[in-house]
Parts: C-alpha cells; structure tokens; sequence
C-alpha cells in the first residue's frame, strides 16, 4: 500500500462519519443532570424559606421577650416573612411545570435547564432580599448602637454579598451556561 | 455579535464540518473519555472563536486552525485528573466509534496517532488536500520545513504499510 492508496482510504471515510451519538448514555447523563439541577432547587428553596422563616420568628420572639415594639425589625420580620410566602408560592408552582417535560432525551434536557433558570433567577431574587435586610439592619443598628456597630453589620453583609455572586457565577449560572451549551451541541449533532 | 448569531454559526458549522472535529479527537485522543473530553473542549473554542472569523478564510481552514492548535495544546484527561474522580464522573459519553470502520484507515489512524502532536497535525491537513503554503500558514511553521517533515511521514507510512500489509495484517 503506497501513499496515493492510504489517501484514498482516507478520502472514503468522508462518506462516512466516524462517530455516533450513544443514545442510551447519554440519556442517563441527561436524566442525572436534570435530577442534579432539581435538587439545587429544591435544597435551595427549602434552605430560604427556611431561612426567612427562622430569622423573621427570632425578631418576633426578641420582640415579645423584651416588649420593646421597634419599627425595623418589625418591618423586617413582616417583610422576610412576605418573602417566604412568595418563594415558597413560586416553588409550588416550578413543581406543578416537572411533569409537563416529555421522557425523551431533549425533553429531559430542557427540564434540566428550566430548573437551572429558575435557580438563576431565585439566587438574584436571593440577591435583591439580601439588599433589603442589609438596609433595615444597618439603618436599625446605626440608631439605636454606637456607629462602628454599624459598620461591622455593613461588612458583613458585603463579605456575605460576594460569597453570594460567587455562589451565582460559580454554580448556578455555570451550570445553567452548560446545559444551554449541551443542547445546542445535540441539536447539531441530532440533524 | 449576539448570542442567538454566534449559536446558528456554530449549529451550522459543526453540521457541515463535524467530520474535520471527529478526525482531530480520533488522532489526539485514545480512550473514549478523551475523546469525549477534547470534543467538548474544541467545540467550545470554536464557539468562542465565531467573533473574530473573517469572511475571507474558509470556514474549514478556520476550523482546522482553531482546533488543531487547540488540540496542540491539549493534554489527556488522566493527568488532571488526579484533582478529583468527580471529574470523570461528569464524563457524557456521547460520541461512541462506528463498529464498521474500514479497518485499514482504522490502521491509518493508528499510525498517525503514533507520530509526535505537530506531526499528526501536518499529516492530517496533507491527507484533507491542503497545500503545504497553507499548513505552515496553519501550523506556524516555514513550508520548507513542513515538505521536510511531510516527505519523512510519507515514508514512515509507507514503510509501516509495507511493514504490516505483508505480514498479513
């Protein structure tokens, strides 16, 4: 077999491709990502609400205990738990959308991605929330503490603000970018 | 350019140009995992890439460029690794190899395999056609070289074949 023979060989494999999509492993991977992505929701819902819950009925309970009725933390308490409500509204309604994705492998894919959207936009939500009780806090410590009180809340918040938009870049936008990636690559290779 | 564009580039790109993407993977990588691993690697860079292609270059010399040198660069998953299993859990086994490969370019690539990573590069963009004024363009090298290097392949394929073919393989 000389060169011209091998560049014919090679020229015949344009005929044909060299690799096929494994279906059935890719669809348990599929289906292992879009359990993954359910379950960062779901933790995540239950940890803030838990949260807000908690939070809110330690004010309140501070409140009760020391009969002192102080107008932030009281707005404080009402508003988190507002906002326990809302999320935990917005929970029942992303478990009532689970079942209305096909069992196909795209269907399971786009399942996957919806839970890593709707991740996304309760850890900016999370973000927003956390704006809110930074001010109420500051404002209330700021007035009745000295002011470096103040200022230790201030840095704490902003340390917790940074951990937060690591949490968002690190797990849940990358995680959300690559799935998006994962499809548009099996939808391409699917034609 | 938005990102809904740079997706339909891509989808399209990779439609009519896989085959270019499946010959570096198959001479690059050995182990499925690899294989798997380099795909999704170049296939991002080629995405990436999308922004700055100009119109006055073939969409194939591009994908070559671009994923040549990144396939260049690469280095096998089992060296990284070691910073955790979890890595290769995440694995997508997607691509498996067509059983009814003709086994003498199944034998082919294993030649090319063999030779060092600039070398491989060289010996598949000769096999697709391309001349050697372009290949050093590609690979960063003179052409004088490249037809030094490409003679010196041509005659190890072609001893290996003789090697092999009549030993009856």
């Amino acid at each position: 077999m000389d060169f011209n023979d091998m560049k014919k060989i090679w020229d015949e494999q344009n005929q044909q491709s060299l690799y096929a999509i494994n279906e059935e492993a890719l669809h348990n991977n599929v289906i292992k990502k879009k359990n993954r992505a359910a379950f960062i929701a779901d933790r995540s819902e239950v940890f803030t609400i838990g949260s807000l819950l908690i939070s809110s009925a330690v004010i309140i309970a501070a409140m009760i205990y020391t009969t002192q009725l102080r107008i932030a933390p009281g707005v404080l308490a009402v508003f988190m738990l507002i906002m326990a409500g809302i999320l935990y509204g917005k929970r029942r309604k992303r478990l009532a959308w689970q079942n209305t994705f096909d069992r196909t492998i795209m269907g399971d894919l786009e399942q996957a991605i919806a839970n890593a959207e709707y991740q996304v936009q309760i850890s900016k939500w999370s973000k927003y929330l956390l704006f809110v009780v930074a001010v109420v806090s500051i404002v209330d410590v700021y007035s009745y503490t000295d002011w470096w009180k103040s200022l230790l809340v201030l840095g704490f918040f902003v340390v917790v603000y940074y951990l937060a938009k690591w949490e968002y870049r690190t797990f849940y936008l990358s995680q959300r970018n690559n799935l998006i990636r994962m499809k548009e690559k099996l939808s391409s290779l699917d034609r | 350019m938005d990102n809904k564009k740079q997706s339909e580039i891509f989808n399209q790109w990779l439609q009519q140009h896989k085959g270019i993407l499946f010959k570096i993977i198959r001479v690059y990588a050995s182990t499925e995992e690899d294989q798997e691993d380099l795909f999704q690697e170049v296939s991002v860079q080629l995405w990436r890439s999308i922004p700055s292609f100009k119109a006055e270059a073939k969409v194939s010399t591009w994908i070559y460029r671009i994923t040549l040198n990144h396939a260049l660069k690469w280095n096998k998953k089992e060296k990284r690794r070691s910073d955790g299993i979890e890595e290769a859990q995440e694995q997508l086994h997607v691509l498996k190899q067509q059983d009814e490969i003709n086994p003498k370019l199944d034998w082919l690539y294993d030649q090319i395999s063999k030779l060092d990573k600039v070398d491989r590069s060289l010996c598949l963009l000769l096999f697709d056609g391309y001349q050697y004024q372009e290949i050093a363009d590609m690979i960063g090298i003179s052409e004088n070289y490249v037809g030094v290097k490409l003679n010196r392949i041509k005659k190890y394929l072609t001893e290996q074949a003789k090697m092999n073919f009549e030993n009856g393989l």
